[in-house]
């Protein structure tokens, strides 16, 4: 401690007190240790004591001399171990950028499509981030903090934004212990050992994410790290462990989760019985087929189900929510819950039929054919089907899709091509060529149910139909279409850009564009179209100028 | 005119304008050009109609030279978000702006309206006072100024009494006092017209933290100083006094000062930020000459959410001359001419940068014998280095010493994403136990910190 740090700490502990309980000279320190400068002052103060009208006002001088001292003390000296760590300490330097920055006007974009993070936002920003790519730019350094900081729980859209942040993306993510955890995609084989650790020696919290961190990255090496202590861990810590296991998983985790089928905690059993599944050759797997193939038969062109070798006090398994909507006995709901844990091809390689004769099978099925075709709903969702399943499930019930949350599942689950003719087909019949007929509403249901990219035709198609409802008496824009409109807009096709002009005369036509109720819908359709449009023209815009300079 | 504003200000710039977060959002929201009708401009100003919830739109226009705004909507705040949505629509593509004769009446009436303000104001300035009024004046100032000091006198007993209570009785339970304790106290130096004491006193108080007797009393005692030395303001020196009477919440006349011979530079805007008091918003703008090296803060003042009554956008430079508020460490000043903006000369700001953490240590030494008083100093750090070590920042200069750095989390972050790890230039406030970063240049790019905070709180640790 100075000389003037210790006289001040012994004029605090004597101002706490009070002058009237202790009153005592500071013009020495009580060791001895003496500052000349400091001294001088006190001492001139003290002989000028007259001149203070009482020893609180002495005292209130001494406070303000020495608090001035204190002031001008150079503060920065740290203490030697924090110089020495400090001085230890190597800033990382960044490697050199090889892109280009962005240009401004884009920039500016970005920062406007930051602040956005709903659905609709995120499409966009990935927009924005694809054609930076695509013009081989990056993001400035600068911005990246807010940015990273803005974005880390927005988990879609980081491997994007990863590749437009330059050297300095992956530099400022190992530099912040939050960053890291939250872009995880960036760890280095130090940062592999440092959660090897944290898994053997930290805290619950901090295992159980190091844990899950690990495993994205490598999951062998994650497992491993849990097995020795796994049957001494809490049950909370095995059951978080086993819900990160689904990350990187593979055949070499079924010994391991054959085990924790023993475990004690249902959680526990649940998640590794629904990873298991996911092996075909897994034991759990061939056990299922097996009794399966005892209740499930192919007879007269019809799939059946033969309840009666179900054993009577079979006990029915808790589906969740998903299925409120069926009503099925014990016995129905045990063969159903079996259903679901196996794939489309069970039915293939057990019946050796093809898709659309399984499914023909099952709707030939009177009694049963309802649950059945709910299982294989659900079923192509759970374990992603092939395009003939899809296509063959289609044939079937695509127009009844939007009937069961398995069918809405389904449909959200199909790929671009095959969902679109499923929900042209909601378009009002006279929206097809030389035909009338009324709307039907549910066709904004089923978009709101389905996230793929629309097509250039598709799209058109749900133009004309917008603008043409923008002229009707009561237009078929409800509140689905509304609540929906931007993330509608931002699954559009680019090319819906050009139509702007035709919504906006849509819109002039209608009788009153402000206070209509769906006007704000359609002025947001048009927003994000255009701000689309200049993500794209921005990076043009700049490429064109360095076109031109060279 | 709008193409060389324009050219002048980027749209980062505009935004700074904005009076808050929300302003600068739908301001954005509202550069669409959809939202806009009847746009025109006459070279010097620029207009539109803006359509809102209300029947009628909103009929919003700009003055380029201010820039300064007028919008018919309720909002209070200023510029209103269709005020900078209409200039950030403007900036982004000029061309949809259409160039008109003369502008329709709205913006014409408005536009005169401040050229006869101008106009007025500068014929006051201007308009020869006669000997007889000279007179008048000067006795009616030093009657109110003496007024004033009597009523300053009988505050500052009383606090002087009321600061040896405390230090006979011991200042061991303020802590556990309600704030009335002290905010009492207070609004009796605002009745006694001396409003920087009260400032002080009630952030004494008012305090916490494990230290919280460390800082009461290093404050008790700067108030006590102030108190003493108000009462024995004869024997200081004028500037001295001058210092005395700034701290206390005696105004300086701006016309005494405006009225001296100024300093002639290229002013670069270096650094900003702002602060609240009450419902008082204060603007603290740095200055650094490019030629002279000069540094100067230029106070500016706008109650509620009314808009700044001058612009001065960090990265800008303005030529024009500047005047300095007596003091024995002259640091504020007046702009009494401001010219256009022009870029930041990088190159010769970098060669201002001197400072090191020593030499820096040097100054806050000089400066505290200079004003006891003083708060912090401005400093420019050549070739230094900002870096993040267990939960802190730290700056580390060109000789190795290390001192520490306070600021928002995410902007010192975004400092040291700019500086790639390599040294940089960096401007700021130094305070007596840390560093607030304000702005930096690196590789001739200049970056303004964009300070999110109130600083308040960072001021009055500094105290210690």
């Amino acid at each position: 401690m100075t000389a003037i740090a210790d006289v001040w700490s012994r004029m605090v502990q004597a101002c706490i007190l009070g002058t009237a309980a202790r009153d005592e000279k500071f013009a020495q320190n009580a060791d001895g240790r003496q500052d000349s400068h400091l001294n001088l002052i006190l001492s001139e103060i003290e002989e000028q004591r007259e001149k203070f009208e009482s020893k609180e006002e002495l005292m209130l001088a001494r406070l303000a001399a020495v608090g001035t001292a204190l002031r001008a003390l150079p503060r920065g000296s740290q203490s030697e171990e924090t110089q020495a760590t400090l001085r230890n300490y190597q800033v990382e330097e960044c490697p050199e950028e090889v892109k280009a920055l962005a240009p401004p006007a884009a920039l500016s974009l970005l920062l406007q499509l930051v602040e956005d993070t709903s659905q609709a936002g995120q499409s966009i920003m990935k927009e924005w981030f694809k054609a930076c790519l695509s013009h081989n730019s990056r993001i400035p350094e600068y911005q990246l903090p807010v940015m990273l900081e803005r974005l880390k729980n927005v988990r879609a859209i980081h491997e994007q934004f990863m590749k437009c942040g330059g050297e300095h993306f992956s530099w400022l993510v190992r530099a912040n212990a939050e960053w890291l955890e939250k872009y995880p995609q960036n760890l280095g084989q130090a940062d592999t050992a440092r959660l090897l650790k944290l898994i053997d020696e930290g805290n619950t919290l901090e295992r159980t994410e190091s844990f899950a961190q690990l495993r994205k990255l490598k999951p062998t090496e994650a497992r491993e790290a849990i097995l020795g202590d796994w049957k001494k861990e809490a049950a909370e810590t095995r059951i978080s462990f086993m819900q990160d296991m689904a990350n990187g998983l593979s055949n070499e985790d079924e010994p391991f989760l054959q085990e924790a089928l023993a475990d004690k905690r249902i959680e526990v059993r649940t998640l590794a019985q629904r990873y298991l599944i996911k092996f075909e050759q897994s034991a759990l797997s061939k056990k299922i087929e097996e009794e399966l193939l005892h209740y499930l038969k192919y007879e007269k062109k019809q799939l059946i189900i033969d309840f009666a070798g179900i054993a009577e006090n079979v006990e029915a398994p808790a589906l969740g929510i998903a299925f409120r909507d069926m009503q099925l006995g014990a016995k129905a709901l045990y063969v159903f819950d079996l259903l679901l844990k196996r794939p489309l091809t069970f039915y293939e390689r057990s019946f050796a039929l093809k898709p659309a004769d399984i499914m023909k099978a099952i709707a030939n099925n009177a009694e049963d054919g309802q649950m059945l075709l709910r299982a294989v709903l659900e079923t192509a969702v759970i374990f992603p089907a092939s395009r003939i399943w899809q296509e063959a499930i289609l044939s079937q019930c695509g127009d009844t899709l939007m009937e069961s949350e398995g069918g809405m599942k389904f449909l959200a689950s199909l790929p671009q091509d095959l969902a679109e003719p499923v929900i042209k087909a909601r378009l009002p019949v006279w929206a097809r060529q030389g035909a009338v007929g009324a709307p039907r509403l549910d066709i904004w249901y089923h978009l709101e149910h389905t996230t793929f990219i629309w097509s250039a035709d598709f799209t058109d198609a749900i133009c004309d139909f917008i603008i043409k409802e923008c002229s009707e008496k009561v237009p078929a824009l409800n509140y689905t279409f509304q609540q929906n409109a931007r993330a509608f807009a931002a699954r559009m096709h680019i090319s819906a850009a050009t139509r702007i002009p035709q919504f906006e005369s849509a819109l002039n036509k209608s009788d009153n564009a402000i206070s209509n109720y769906f006007s704000r819908s359609i002025m947001q359709i048009m927003e994000v179209l255009e701000l689309r449009r200049n993500i794209e023209s921005t990076f043009k815009q700049n490429t064109a100028k360095t076109e031109d300079r060279k | 005119m709008v193409v060389s504003f324009i050219a002048s200000y980027s749209q980062e710039e505009v935004l700074a304008l904005a009076p808050d977060a929300s302003s600068v959002k739908s301001g954005k929201e509202l550069s669409s050009e959809r939202k806009w009708q009847n746009l025109g401009s006459d070279g010097s100003a620029i207009w539109g109609e803006c359509q809102g919830s209300g029947a009628s739109p909103y009929k919003a226009s700009i003055d380029l030279n201010g820039p300064a705004f007028k919008c018919s909507c309720p909002s209070r705040k200023f510029p209103c978000k269709h005020g900078l949505g209409l200039l950030l629509m403007a900036m982004a593509n000029p061309a949809i702006i259409k160039e008109e004769e003369a502008a329709p009446e709205w913006v014409s009436k408005w536009l005169d309206t401040r050229g006869d303000r101008a106009a007025k104001k500068k014929d006051r300035e201007e308009k020869p006072r006669t000997e007889e009024e000279l007179v008048k004046l000067k006795g009616a100032k030093d009657k109110r100024r003496s007024d004033r000091f009597d009523k300053v006198e009988a505050g500052v007993d009383e606090l002087t009494i009321f600061l040896s209570d405390l230090i006979r009785q011991g200042t061991g339970s303020l802590k556990n006092k309600p704030y009335s304790f002290w905010k009492d106290r207070a609004a009796r130096l605002i009745d006694a017209q001396a409003p920087g004491l009260a400032k002080r006193l009630l952030d004494a108080g008012s305090g916490g933290g494990a230290d919280y007797q460390e800082k009461l009393l290093l404050n008790l005692g700067q108030l006590y100083l102030l108190a003493r030395a108000f009462r024995e303001r004869e024997s200081l020196s004028e500037e001295l006094k001058e210092d005395v009477f700034t701290e206390i919440g005696f105004n300086q006349s701006q016309e005494e000062v405006l009225s001296r011979a100024g300093t002639q530079d290229s002013w670069a805007v270096v650094g900003q930020y702002f602060t609240t008091e009450e419902k008082l918003r204060i603007q603290r703008t740095y200055l650094v000459g490019e030629n002279t090296g000069l540094q100067a803060l230029v106070l500016a003042f706008a109650h509620g959410t009314m808009a700044f009554n001058q612009t001065l956008v960090p990265g800008k430079s303005y030529e024009g001359c500047l005047n300095y508020f007596p003091a024995r460490f002259p640091q504020r000043a007046l702009i009494k001419e401001q010219g256009a903006p022009k870029p930041i000369d990088t190159a010769k700001l970098k060669m201002v940068a001197s400072a090191t953490i020593g030499s820096a240590e040097r100054e806050w030494g000089r400066v505290l014998a200079l004003d006891p008083f003083a708060q912090s100093v401005p400093v420019f750090f050549k070739d230094c280095l900002i870096f993040h070590l267990d939960g802190s920042w730290w700056l580390k200069d060109s000789e190795s010493n290390y001192y520490p750095v306070k600021a928002d989390s995410l902007d010192c972050w975004q400092l040291f994403a700019f500086s790639s790890g390599r040294p940089f230039t960096i401007f700021g406030e130094w305070h007596v136990d840390h560093f607030m970063p304000l702005s930096a240049i690196c590789q001739d790019v200049f970056l303004r910190v964009a300070v999110r905070q109130t600083k308040r709180e960072i001021l009055e640790a500094s105290a210690v």
